[in-house]
């Protein structure tokens, strides 16, 4: 992940007392979090109890945390890590419901699943990975901010099939602007996550070209 | 599909704005062709394109990723522990009131309870009537809402807080409601339920109840922090105070 000064801000806020710097942390990463415990299939009341103690032990943990770069992915981790405590916790309780014997509870292959997931190094890698990239496009909209993100996430946030009418009306912008608003404010969002570290850097000359959105693009282009 | 190296390279521009739309999925079979072709041809273009549909893809759908307004409001109420982390740093080396909140609970009799909000001002006042229940009652006037509540020793031999919140026009309000522990940490919580009713149970480790309130749009209102335990003093505050 890229430098994120924003986190590192918001952390010397909260260690001060401003809840209003959570409200903006928790805001910031709700999206990741959610989309890690959806991934791992949990039921919608579990889901909202994992979704709690994840940041609960980022409370707990505010004033150890150092590394505020690193808050996605250990939110990642630490996540993961909660979802199969907690399918692990329902699995036990299921045994003990089957079974006559409580004492399965101490049982520890009643967590070995835990350690199924933990082993899945390969996939586990690539999934975080996305993770990762999704929440750097997340910032980068939020870096964005104004009439630009709330186009993109209208356009694209609830998947296919955008409704033009409706954003055309909810965003006071022409039907007929849309496209061409659209081309610029993702303009403005791959430099703002060009900045951020998204992707691979282009040569200086394409750079150049990039941020006039009207100049052509070479199909003979020398690489 | 055409060969883009068959055509003179100034009759098939492709812009940024071509780049977009194909990126999006809305551009005509003509454009996608074109654009695919230039790509082909020019790194330089297949990275631009690349970029883009990148994008695009990690931002579609991502409404899908919102969580719940429950788990969203309560995440955030976990936010007050700031405030009573931030009020335990600044009491710390300050002359603490002596709100022994347990012992006047303890106490027979009727008398008045003063409970002190973290900054020392009353918030809690109240009876404790013959029934062996504590009625308090708080109108946070910073926070805009109203705390009913008394603490009763039950039948199992729990004791509990149990009460509801209002909005001023006592309307019941959604909250959550925390007991943190010495650390700040949260020990236990609950949430009011449709009526703004709840009952929560004391442990023995909690120091300090949290009362996060949010209205049906699911607006906060500032959290209340009141203390539960008896707050540590200083010897020589502690010796006066007897």
């Amino acid at each position: 992940m890229a430098s994120n000064d924003g986190d590192l801000r918001l952390f010397e806020r909260c260690r001060a007392g401003d809840s209003a710097a959570w409200d903006t942390l928790v805001d910031r990463y709700r999206r990741l979090v959610w989309s890690v415990i959806l991934k791992q299939r949990m039921r919608d009341g579990d889901a909202e109890d994992v979704f709690q103690q994840v940041f609960t032990a980022l409370i707990e943990h505010i004033d150890s945390i150092r590394d505020e770069d690193g808050l996605a992915s250990w939110l990642v981790v630490t996540t993961k890590r909660a979802c199969w405590r907690a399918t692990a916790r329902l699995r036990r309780d299921e045994r003990n419901m089957h079974s006559l014997d409580s004492r399965i509870s101490d049982d520890p292959r009643a967590t070995e699943h835990v350690d199924q997931h933990a082993s899945h190094g390969d996939a586990e890698s690539a999934e975080t990975e996305q993770l990762l990239e999704r929440q750097l496009v997340r910032l980068g909209l939020e870096r964005l901010g104004g009439k630009c993100r709330a186009l993109l996430e209208a356009l694209f946030g609830a998947g296919s099939d955008p409704n033009y009418a409706l954003i055309s009306q909810r965003l006071d912008i022409r039907v007929g602007s849309i496209g061409p608003t659209r081309a610029r404010c993702l303009e403005k969002l791959a430099l703002q996550l060009r900045r951020l570290g998204f992707g691979p850097s282009l040569p200086a000359e394409a750079q150049a070209r990039f941020a006039d959105r009207d100049a052509p693009f070479d199909a003979s282009d020398p690489e | 599909m055409s060969n883009s190296s068959d055509l003179p390279p100034d009759r098939n521009p492709v812009t940024t704005v071509d780049l977009i739309a194909v990126a999006a999925g809305d551009g005509d079979k003509a454009l996608i062709t074109r654009v695919h072709d230039a790509a082909r041809a020019s790194t330089l273009v297949a990275g631009q394109l690349a970029m883009f549909s990148r994008i695009v893809d990690e931002m579609r759908g991502d409404n899908l990723n919102e969580p719940s307004i429950n788990a969203l409001v309560a995440a955030k109420a976990l936010g007050a522990q700031l405030h009573a982390r931030r009020a335990r740093a600044d009491h710390r080396d300050r002359v603490v009131l002596p709100t022994f909140v347990e012992t006047l609970f303890d106490r027979a009799a009727a008398i008045v309870l003063d409970w002190l909000r973290p900054d020392g001002t009353p918030a809690f006042a109240g009876l404790r009537d013959d029934r062996g229940a504590d009625l308090l009652e708080v109108s946070a006037d910073a926070a805009g809402f109203v705390i009913r509540c008394e603490r009763t020793p039950a039948m199992d031999g729990i004791t509990r807080l149990v009460g509801e919140l209002v909005a001023r026009d006592d309307t019941p309000l959604r909250a959550r409601i925390m007991l943190l522990d010495a650390r700040g940490c949260s020990a236990q919580w609950t949430h009011t339920d449709a009526l703004g009713m709840f009952a929560i149970a004391l442990t023995h480790d909690a120091r300090e109840v949290v009362f996060a309130a949010y209205d049906v749009n699911g607006s906060a209102f500032t959290p209340v922090v009141l203390p539960l335990a008896p707050r540590e003093l200083p010897p020589d505050r502690a010796r006066e105070s007897r």
